[in-house]
């Protein structure tokens, strides 16, 4: 009974909502003080809806909603100076989420300790999740300077991150796709600094340095959507909300380095355009963004043991010394894009980076799973995309395209550890099969706007060859009518050969559906 | 004694010298620019025409009786508002007076100096294109020099401009809004900003830089685009998109210049009406001229419309001689089998335009509204102040209202480059 007034409260508030706003003439953006301060933004209600449970999952749902959250952003612009002589603005963006589906699932409590709920549910650190961004933007002549908490984006990928390491991504509530940038990327406190030359070329030099504030990867919790399944100790114990994953993972969160000036960050990029090309040039020397195990065999082996076997009398992480640690390591990498009419009028980009001893850990027989000790190995990346707008004869034109090209693009990301020993080291990355010292994938993705682009098909699919897994995502979106509203819905699909030390479900199919409201 | 020993010599010799410098004094007196659409003679007729019409109220009770001073399609969509989201009482327009419009100082001052100075060859491509500004056919007797005429016309060399141009669903009765800011500046052909007639360090050899700043649909928010179009016709236009959503820089294709802009019927070719390569084109062949009303010295706040009405109401039309050019271009699969231009005679701005599919049937209709501005040299300059499009095969419409900001005005050439596509805002 609490659950179908829970139901219909939603239903109807979400309903209300729609029906109210829809009708109002408002901006898309606010602009106050003569257009000084700009107000943008969005509500947002992102809902997962599993196709497929296990019998072992059923135990800690007593549905298949299994992700029901609502976020809002909100960013804010003000211009202090704009002239000839200079330019002074001051941004800041500030998010918001809560996730229900705890409220429709009375057996999710089973698979979530309070801590992790907690994380999940809500904003817990204004730094960490509340506060996007906080910088200002003092530019004069051909100099510009960004002062503050910044999100930096570097590469030209959509998805693969191969130089696009500045900010580490926060994938506790989704991935890209369905939050945008400002959600999932973590920014970081520095000073970033632009200089537009008039040298040939028209080079554009960057530099970035961050004084230490330290940001950690920070993976979804286990048993929340999107995340592991419960696993662990609830093979002998199912009673027990946590599993090995998480008490690990709650560890190298407790590890990470956090705000030290030991932990500063710099890098420059240098951006141009030659013969034709779009190239930049980067370097980066940062503390890694995920962990390595630094514990040696013995005290990692005791961890792990509480980690199978709750502790009856109550013991947490804060019994144990370090067990995790990020290391430094450097970069330097770059990106070539150029437009190929001779070669069926497509665009090319090239992204590369090479890693500088980079820290991994080693295991037997590669286990990253159980690691004995820590290694240093340079690390390439190249990511290769074709991508180009398909005019097909008999559709482009239709009424459904409506003279709207079909975006395509095919994206093969190639991963090699250098100098990798074999069944020693333990690559620790989720796209490497253990002892192997390659990862690659290949991604295809096309979109399809219809009808004056108020309907937009999107599919995105994914296959790593090393694990044999596979991922595929088509949505559909709609703009309704108006200038607030979109809503779009999917269905993502997994598939491939199972892996002993990856924890990728097979049932984790899923129908999706995003209402946004902008503003 | 020298002076007689020699005269005959020297008589010689200064009328030889006469005879070669006396026609570029007289050729540089018979440029006759600015040019009006209607000789004296032309003029009264039309005067004793708006003794009956101008002021007159037309809508689709009678249109009818001044329909041989309109384009077909356009009757058609006044006659039938339900088809094309009007209310009940359908969409009206208003005559008056025809008023000569002139330019500004300095293009008429630069069609006076460089249109002598324009070299041809035999098929009538201009030879010194990137060393010219003005007008350089001011009395045209063909359609490439009507075109050249067309794209000599820059718009003030600079201008920024806000548009709020919802694409219309007329049988839904509903509008997909966008916004977008819009500032253009040409490196070559400028009469009103200094430098002229070029900016010398153009290394790149631009034509013009296009840069655009995204407010509307939402999901473009503070997206920006910047295209640059190049002097050398065989370079492919340089376009680059920076999407916000993802804070990426994607680099577009040349092939995409024929791809719809987002939710529109235009692609981006028909950017002012036409926004591309004249050399592109297979054919310019001048019809004549047609008089047709236009609304050419518009006034916006006079024009208004509903959420899916598709023709605006309240556009001011005047008689005015049009040029009419039917245009093909080389590619025989170009998305448009034809295009059919109507340029003013004054201005040389494409007043309407009318495409055909490849199968020869017609497709879309556009109009664009022209009005006084002030520039920021204190004058006033005959700028686009607003858009109309019609796709007459899926009955779908487009309407611009310009919010104009700036003409003429200083734009920074940091303006065009990659460093200004991930800003802030």
């Amino acid at each position: 009974m609490k659950k179908i007034i829970l139901y219909s409260t939603y239903l109807f508030i979400l309903c209300f909502s729609a029906i109210l706003f829809t009708q109002q003439p408002a901006q898309a953006q606010i602009e106050l003080y003569d257009g000084k301060l700009i107000l943008k933004g969005f509500v947002k209600e992102v809902a997962y809806y599993r196709t497929s449970m296990t019998s072992r999952d059923k135990y800690y749902h007593d549905n298949n909603l299994a992700h029901l959250q609502t976020s809002a952003l909100l960013e804010a612009l003000y211009t202090v100076r704009d002239d000839d002589d200079m330019t002074i603005r001051l941004f800041a963006g500030l998010k918001g989420y809560w996730q229900k589906a705890t409220y429709f699932d009375e057996k999710y409590d089973r698979s979530l300790t309070q801590r992790a709920k907690k994380s999940w549910s809500y904003p817990e650190s204004f730094d960490d999740d509340i506060l996007t961004e906080a910088y200002a933007s003092i530019e004069k002549g051909p100099f510009e300077v960004r002062l503050g908490k910044q999100i930096v984006v570097w590469g030209s990928l959509d998805l693969a991150q191969v130089t696009d390491v500045v900010n580490p991504p926060d994938f506790r509530r989704g991935y890209p796709g369905i939050n945008t940038w400002e959600e999932i990327k973590q920014g970081s406190w520095m000073i970033r600094a632009f200089y537009q030359s008039e040298l040939p070329g028209n080079l554009l030099f960057e530099v970035i340095f961050n004084p230490g504030d330290y940001k950690q990867i920070k993976l979804a919790h286990e048993g929340t959507w999107p995340g592991t399944a419960p696993w662990g100790p609830r093979f002998a114990d199912h009673d027990a909300n946590i599993g090995i994953y998480e008490w690990n993972r709650e560890k190298w969160t407790r590890d990470s380095p956090g705000w030290n000036t030991s932990n500063w960050e710099a890098g420059f990029r240098i951006r141009g355009f030659t013969y034709g090309v779009d190239w930049t040039f980067i370097y980066w020397n940062s503390i890694q963004d995920d962990w390595i195990a630094v514990a040696s065999p013995s005290e990692l082996s005791q961890f792990a043991f509480w980690g199978f076997f709750p502790d009856p009398e109550g013991a947490d992480w804060s019994d144990y010394g370090r067990i995790y640690d990020a290391k430094r390591y450097d970069m330097i990498g770059g990106t070539f894009e150029r437009y190929c009419p001779e070669i069926w009028d497509t665009v090319w980009i090239i992204e590369w980076a090479l890693d500088f001893g980079h820290p991994i850990n080693k295991g037997t027989n590669g286990n990253d799973q159980a690691p004995t000790g820590v290694t240093e190995r340079n690390i390439f990346d190249i990511g290769i995309k074709m991508q180009k707008a398909l005019n097909i004869p008999w559709f482009t034109q239709s009424n459904i395209a409506c003279g709207r090209m079909l975006d395509f693009a095919i994206t093969y990301q190639w991963d090699k550890v250098l100098s990798h020993e074999g069944r020693s080291d333990a690559v620790g990355s989720r796209w490497h099969q253990n002892t192997d010292s390659v990862a690659d994938n290949i991604t295809l993705y096309f979109k399809q706007d219809m009808f004056y682009n108020k309907i937009v098909l999107v599919f995105i699919g994914n296959y790593y060859f090393q694990i044999g897994r596979w991922q595929a995502i088509p949505s559909i979106g709609y703009s309704l009518p108006g200038r607030h509203w979109r809503i779009e819905g999917g269905y993502a699909m997994y598939g491939g050969k199972h892996d002993e030390y990856i924890n990728y479900s097979s049932h984790n199919d899923a129908a999706f559906m995003r209402i946004r409201y902008e503003f | 004694m020298i002076f007689v020993k020699f005269k005959n010599l020297i008589l010689t010799v200064i009328l030889t010298a006469g005879l070669f410098v006396t026609p570029f004094f007289l050729g540089a007196a018979e440029i006759n620019y600015p040019v009006a659409s209607y000789s004296a003679e032309e003029l009264a007729k039309v005067r004793e025409w708006e003794k009956t019409w101008a002021g007159k109220k037309i809508d689709k009770t009678n249109i009818d009786q001044v329909a041989e001073f309109m384009i077909p399609t356009l009757v058609g969509i006044y006659k039938d508002p339900g088809k094309w989201g009007s209310p009940p009482e359908g969409s009206y327009f208003n005559i008056v007076p025809y008023k000569q419009i002139i330019e500004t100082k300095g293009m008429i001052a630069a069609t006076k100096k460089y249109a002598p100075l324009v070299k041809t060859d035999p098929n009538g491509k201009i030879l010194n294109y990137a060393e010219i500004a003005g007008i350089p056919f001011p009395e045209p007797k063909t359609g490439l020099e009507l075109a050249y005429n067309m794209e000599c016309n820059t718009r003030g060399d600079t201008y920024k401009i806000r548009w709020w141009a919802p694409s219309i669903d007329p049988r839904h009765r509903t509008d997909r809004p966008a916004d977008q800011i819009f500032e253009e500046m040409y490196f070559i052909h400028r009469v009103d900003v200094d430098p002229k007639p070029a900016i010398l360090k153009n290394p790149k050899g631009y034509h013009k830089g296009q840069f655009l700043h995204f407010v509307l649909p939402p999901e473009m928010y503070n997206s920006r685009m910047i295209v640059m179009k190049f002097i050398d016709e065989s370079k492919d236009y340089s376009s680059y998109l920076y999407y916000s959503e993802f804070r990426r820089i994607k680099r577009l294709s040349q092939a995409e210049r024929t791809n719809a802009i987002d939710g529109t019927d235009m692609i981006y070719d028909d950017g002012n009406m036409w926004d591309g390569y004249l050399s592109h084109n297979e054919s310019f062949d001048l019809k004549g001229k047609k008089e047709l009303l236009v609304a050419r010295n518009q006034d916006m706040k006079n024009v208004t419309r509903v959420a899916g009405q598709a023709q605006a109401d309240g556009w001011d039309m005047e008689r005015c001689n049009m040029y009419v050019v039917e245009v093909k271009h080389k590619d025989p699969n170009y998305l448009y089998g034809k295009r059919v231009w109507y340029i003013d005679a004054e201005t040389y701005m494409i007043q309407y335009q009318e495409m055909y599919d490849q199968l020869g049937q017609y497709w879309k209709f556009m109009q664009q509204p022209t009005g006084d501005v002030k520039t920021a040299n204190d004058e006033m300059k005959s700028f686009s102040v607003g858009f109309q499009m019609h796709d007459m095969q899926r009955t779908h419409s487009g309407f611009t209202r310009n919010d104009v900001q700036k003409v003429s005005h200083n734009v920074k050439r940091k303006l065009f480059l990659l460093s200004n596509l991930q800003k802030t805002y």
